[in-house]
């Protein structure tokens, strides 16, 4: 059963995360214009918004935050990578 | 007179023909009573009510006084909502742009907001290079940037 589950929420989070990267614009080809910090910076603070968030919304959040929290999680990761 | 001009109070309007006491041609500026009805007050000092039945009549009849009102009615109807936008996220996201978490990211409210503009910057030029004209990176950027001023005058007041 958990690795059922598993399977479809890590599944629908690539999914979305490829969508999100087509629909954007790729993170890892991230133009700094005003900023002088790293594109890894963009992701830690959205990172902090969606926490932020989380903890504003007091039980009352949409699901999708979660997601969206893990989003950013696997991109910094990926970022890490190259 | 622009189809989408709406009377508020402050507007300057010129009646286009008389009506009752109002002479045609003259300016007058709406005011708007404590029910949040508009009025207009002629030389006598006589309130002239924009009341229910005669609103579409009036709306008729007066026109905002000069292109100045027009092109203030079209800044304010991109910063109303902008305002609304502001507060809105402002309550849903506890004031993380002025007072970030600092969590992951360690840097400064400025830095961070010049982050984020980094990001709809980026996010707006993809929409347009595929053809989208969403409007929301936009209404998204324009309100980074006025978080931008506030923080900048935070700053600066508590340097």
């Amino acid at each position: 059963m958990l690795e059922k589950n598993l399977d479809i929420v890590l599944a629908r989070i690539r999914s979305t995360l490829i969508f999100k990267n087509k629909a954007y614009g790729s993170v890892s080809e991230f133009k700094q214009i005003l900023s002088v910090l790293p594109a890894t910076e963009n992701l830690k603070v959205s990172i902090d918004d969606k926490i932020t968030r989380i903890k504003t919304a007091h039980g009352s959040e949409d699901e999708l935050v979660y997601e969206d929290l893990v989003g950013y999680l696997i991109l910094l990761l990926t970022l890490q990578e190259k | 007179m622009s189809s989408t001009w709406t009377p508020k109070e402050g507007d300057v309007v010129k009646i286009t023909q008389a009506i009752a006491d109002l002479t045609s041609n003259e300016e007058y500026t709406l005011e708007e009573d404590s029910e949040g009805t508009l009025f207009i007050t002629d030389d006598a000092m006589d309130r002239a009510y924009f009341s229910n039945e005669t609103v579409t009549i009036l709306l008729g009849l007066v026109k905002p006084a000069t292109a100045y009102n027009e092109f203030a009615y079209k800044v304010d109807s991109i910063l109303g909502p902008l305002k609304d936008l502001l507060v809105a996220k402002n309550a849903k996201y506890g004031n993380s742009a002025l007072e970030p978490v600092r969590i992951f990211s360690k840097a400064s409210a400025i830095e961070q907001i010049l982050v984020r503009l980094d990001t709809k910057i980026n996010r707006l030029s993809n929409n347009l290079q595929s053809g989208d004209s969403k409007n929301d990176s936009l209404d998204d950027l324009l309100g980074y940037l006025v978080l931008l001023k506030i923080a900048i005058k935070e700053e600066s007041q508590n340097a």
